[in-house]
């Protein structure tokens, strides 16, 4: 063993940083500069500019108050009833009232009709609806909508929770800059400790969504809005019809308001809590419907994006392009580079797997730190830690098979049309007509 | 006042038998002078006037006697035949003098009996009509009667104001076992006036109004647009209000997962309207949960209730305790006869008592099976508080009865009320929070009242 480290030291110090660097410059070109080091300098700025942000914020939480407008809640689901009661009696304890309670049951086969229609007697919820043909999710979030009658609606998932003021904190963006078509809410994981999936999945979350999207939020390049917690102006949602068929519907969504001229803005203060998978059988299943959709939206529904033409946005362009870039491009890329790795560095091959545990350990430490510097509820999370090592084959590994696959499946067969999770009649009419 | 058009019909049985064909407001008593009444119906309304007066009467005579209607149509009023002894379509009597004589000789076996209160008055008649017709009580579908069902002769008495004192009656001779019921409908009446007459309307939850309509919601698969149909109207086609696409096919285009109710005066949406009875009766705007449920039943006369038709209450009791020291009502029925001899014959004094226990029906369910220790408990003290030669019995679950021999009535009342005050005291600081009631009664055995009569005293409140 103590020969194995002598060595290892021994060929750093021999071989020298620079072909060290040259050996990974997969990490220290691309994903270093994009996930830690432009991280760091936004936080930065917005720390910097944090005074002013608080004023702006207390301002246009005084105008949210005082105008105190009416907000619908959409619950679209099915087969939810169990998680119905808690979310609404968790709503209920929100510092922002003037919610219009709104459940939509798309052809539950469980409690949920009776959950619901006592909810409703008891005036815990003011609409209930119900559909007796499941239609999908994005047709119960457009019912939802149609008899909306509140100037924003929040769309949340049956099973997701929140903090006191993650309404009121969702809200405030709207009021804060014009022309704010939707707001996402910071989604964290609620079975944080469940198992080493969920563990992972919570340093993700933090990641990627508390951090990762405060950045793109700052950039302007914003693109998804959770399904799980977002905030949308009424006239803006039914200006586009609301919800098109899914998977993916919510990043659909909030592309075709970029497409509109509309910010979309994070609410990193609005934080709300939601079960992940814990298993990874379960996590692959989800991933790959996510993946999918970055392949049929990003790329095929909305290319117009991409070609010059009248209503080209360099903004959008860039939101987008960014996205493709970093999670297809690069990720068929990485392969390649892979490959390449092991064939021509054979020889420090022994060197070259520790040596990458410890980069991208300090570069996941580095993010970390980011996210827990901005966590609401650090004392909780900063535990998480003993995982990071871990995330090297959760992200650089396991992520990057599901993504790779789920691109292929859905560039090469279109599988996500025949994903169960939205009805066959829906996905044939959507293939048929290519969106 | 004027009088009602009757010819005797001759007949070679000697029967009296009144043919009636025009119908004013008369005195009907004369009418208990014949032994069977023939109305002619030309006049439907008369008709039925007439056999509603003669079946409301509670002089047995009267209500008891045979009626026929004569008519030559078929369309009989439901209600008329159910109060008749039959329709005949010529008025030769030959054909019903089986049928009067029949009536009348059951008729004969009916014991003379005075009945207090309305309710047993009633009870009685209508037991006696259905004992001499040998018919069961069938109730008729009357969409003249609130309850939307009628009860010949028994529904003459209770008009629509009073329906549930009628519900009242038939369910205590039910549980007397005087009738044996069997189901003939189910029915939700209005919880004020217990009216069958009621619209079902569904309303908005929010606002009460019934002023609602439905539509269909239709699901564009496409798009994933879900709406009211009107969304979709344009001229005669469906057109897709969010992408414009026209639909064409149900389940290939479009489907209808659902319906949704708007009302047209608060502009409410919702997919469970309230249900709502309104009575046309009295007006009342009742839940549909408070409705009465009640079963429309018809009667039979079981053997208690022809004894009862027979002689009267009273008879109809049956020795539900096995009481030690108490012989059965049959026993004691023998030796109070006996005693109205000696009476006759000797010109003795004996008495004959009675000791009521009078509970409230929510103390009785309060006290559950500690009624019969209750009894049983009254029974001893009774028994160690007469002396060796009264008489015990206890009859109707609730009814001590005592023959004390060569004893005069006030001195049977004061050894009663000496029972009634020392079982009152003692049942007050062992059941303090029963309300019980003693009644006494003591009355002289002589040899001019019946024993049917004596008892009927005892046990009548």
């Amino acid at each position: 063993m103590f020969t194995f480290w002598d060595n290892f030291f021994y060929s750093i110090e021999h071989e020298g940083l620079i072909r060290i660097i040259n050996l990974f410059w997969y990490y220290f070109y691309i994903e270093a500069p994009r996930f830690v080091i432009l991280d760091v300098i936004i936080l930065g700025i917005i720390l910097f500019q944090s005074r002013r942000n608080k004023l702006n914020f207390k301002r246009a939480r005084y105008e949210l108050l005082a105008e105190n407008p009416l907000v619908s809640i959409i619950v679209p689901g099915r087969n939810e009833g169990q998680h119905i009661f808690k979310l609404v009696n968790g709503l209920r304890e929100q510092t922002y009232t003037n919610l219009e309670f709104i459940i939509v049951d798309d052809a539950s086969d469980d409690d949920t009709y009776l959950i619901c229609r006592d909810l409703k007697e008891n005036g815990l919820i003011d609409v209930y609806l119900r559909n007796d043909i499941r239609g999908g999710k994005a047709s119960a979030a457009n019912l939802g909508l149609r008899y909306a009658h509140g100037k924003f609606v929040i769309h949340v998932d049956a099973d997701t929770s929140f903090d006191r003021n993650a309404i009121e904190n969702i809200l405030v963006p709207f009021y804060m800059e014009d022309n704010v078509g939707g707001v996402g809410g910071n989604v964290k994981v609620r079975n944080i400790h469940e198992s080493i999936a969920t563990s992972l999945q919570a340093i993700e979350y933090l990641q990627t969504i508390s951090v990762g999207r405060v950045v793109t939020s700052y950039l302007g390049i914003y693109r998804i809005i959770s399904g799980a917690f977002g905030a949308f102006r009424r006239d803006v949602l039914l200006r586009l019809g609301g919800w098109d068929v899914g998977p993916g519907l919510d990043g659909d969504l909030t592309i075709k308001m970029r497409k509109l001229d509309f910010k979309i803005r994070f609410a990193a203060n609005a934080v709300s809590l939601t079960n992940v998978p814990s298993s990874f059988s379960a996590l692959s299943r989800q991933r790959m419907r996510w993946s999918k959709s970055l392949i049929r939206f990003r790329l095929r529904k909305h290319h117009d994006i991409y070609l010059p033409q009248a209503n080209f946005s360099f903004i959008n362009f860039f939101a987008l392009w960014e996205n493709i870039f970093y999670n297809l491009i690069l990720d068929f890329f990485w392969w390649i580079y892979a490959i390449n790795l092991l064939v021509t560095n054979f020889d420090f091959l022994l060197f070259l797997i520790p040596l990458k545990f410890i980069i991208y350990g300090i570069g996941s430490t580095f993010q970390f730190t980011l996210a827990m510097m901005l966590s609401e509820r650090r004392s909780q999370e900063w535990k998480l830690f003993m995982y990071i090592p871990l995330m090297m084959i959760y992200n650089g590994y396991y992520m990057r098979t599901v993504r790779t696959i789920a691109y292929l499946r859905e560039i090469l067969f279109k599988s996500s049309y025949r994903d169960a999770w939205n009805p066959q009649k829906s996905s044939k009419k959507a293939m048929e007509i290519g969106i | 006042m004027a009088e009602l058009r009757i010819t005797k019909l001759p007949n070679i049985y000697n029967r009296e038998i009144a043919y009636i064909t025009l119908y004013e407001e008369s005195d009907i008593r004369q009418l208990a002078l014949y032994d069977a009444l023939i109305l002619d119906y030309t006049d439907a309304t008369g008709c039925l006037k007439l056999l509603r007066q003669c079946r409301s009467s509670f002089i047995g005579s009267i209500y008891l006697i045979p009626i026929f209607i004569y008519s030559i149509e078929k369309n009989i009023d439901p209600k008329v035949e159910s109060m008749s002894d039959g329709i005949i379509s010529s008025l030769q009597v030959e054909g019903i003098i089986t049928k009067i004589d029949k009536l009348k000789s059951r008729q004969a076996n009916l014991t003379t009996v005075d009945s207090d209160t309305p309710d047993i008055r009633i009870m009685t008649k209508i037991m006696r009509y259905l004992y001499t017709r040998e018919i069961k009580l069938q109730p008729i579908v009357d969409p003249h009667s609130s309850l939307g069902y009628s009860y010949p002769i028994l529904s003459e008495h209770y008009n629509n104001g009073n329906i549930s004192d009628m519900f009242r009656l038939t369910d205590d001779l039910i549980n007397r076992e005087f009738f044996k019921p069997k189901f003939v409908d189910r029915l939700h009446l209005c919880s004020n006036c217990y009216s069958s007459f009621i619209n079902y309307r569904e309303t908005c939850p929010k606002c009460g109004s019934g002023d609602l309509v439905t539509e269909n919601l239709i699901h564009h698969f496409v798009c994933a647009y879900v709406g009211p149909e009107h969304d979709f109207h344009s001229g005669d086609y469906l057109v897709c209000p969010k992408c414009n696409r026209m639909l064409r096919h149900i389940g290939v285009d479009y489907d209808k997962p659902s319906l949704v109710y708007t009302c047209r005066n608060c502009l409410n949406t919702f997919q469970e309207p309230n249900m709502e009875a309104f009575c046309f009766s009295c007006q009342k705007h009742n839940p549909v949960e408070t409705l009465i449920d009640k079963q429309i039943y018809s009667f039979e006369l079981t053997p208690i209730g022809e004894e009862t038709a027979l002689h009267g209450f009273g008879k109809e009791i049956k020795e539900e305790l096995d009481l030690p020291g108490f012989i059965t009502f049959t026993t004691f029925n023998i030796f109070l006869k006996y005693e109205i001899e000696r009476a006759k014959n000797n010109n003795r004094l004996s008495s004959a008592g009675s000791l009521i226990l009078s509970l409230a029906d929510a103390d009785r369910h309060k006290l559950g099976v500690g009624y019969s220790k209750l009894v049983t408990e009254i029974a001893d003290f009774m028994k160690n508080a007469t002396t060796s030669t009264d008489i015990l019995s206890f009859i109707n679950n609730n009814t001590f009865l005592i023959i004390s021999p060569d004893s005069e009535p006030a001195r049977l009342h004061n050894v009663l009320e000496n029972i009634r005050q020392s079982l009152l005291k003692l049942l007050l600081s062992s059941l303090p929070n029963i309300h019980i009631n003693l009644i006494i009664k003591a009355i002289p055995i002589s040899g001019y009242k019946s024993h049917n009569e004596i008892i009927g005293e005892l046990i009548m409140l």
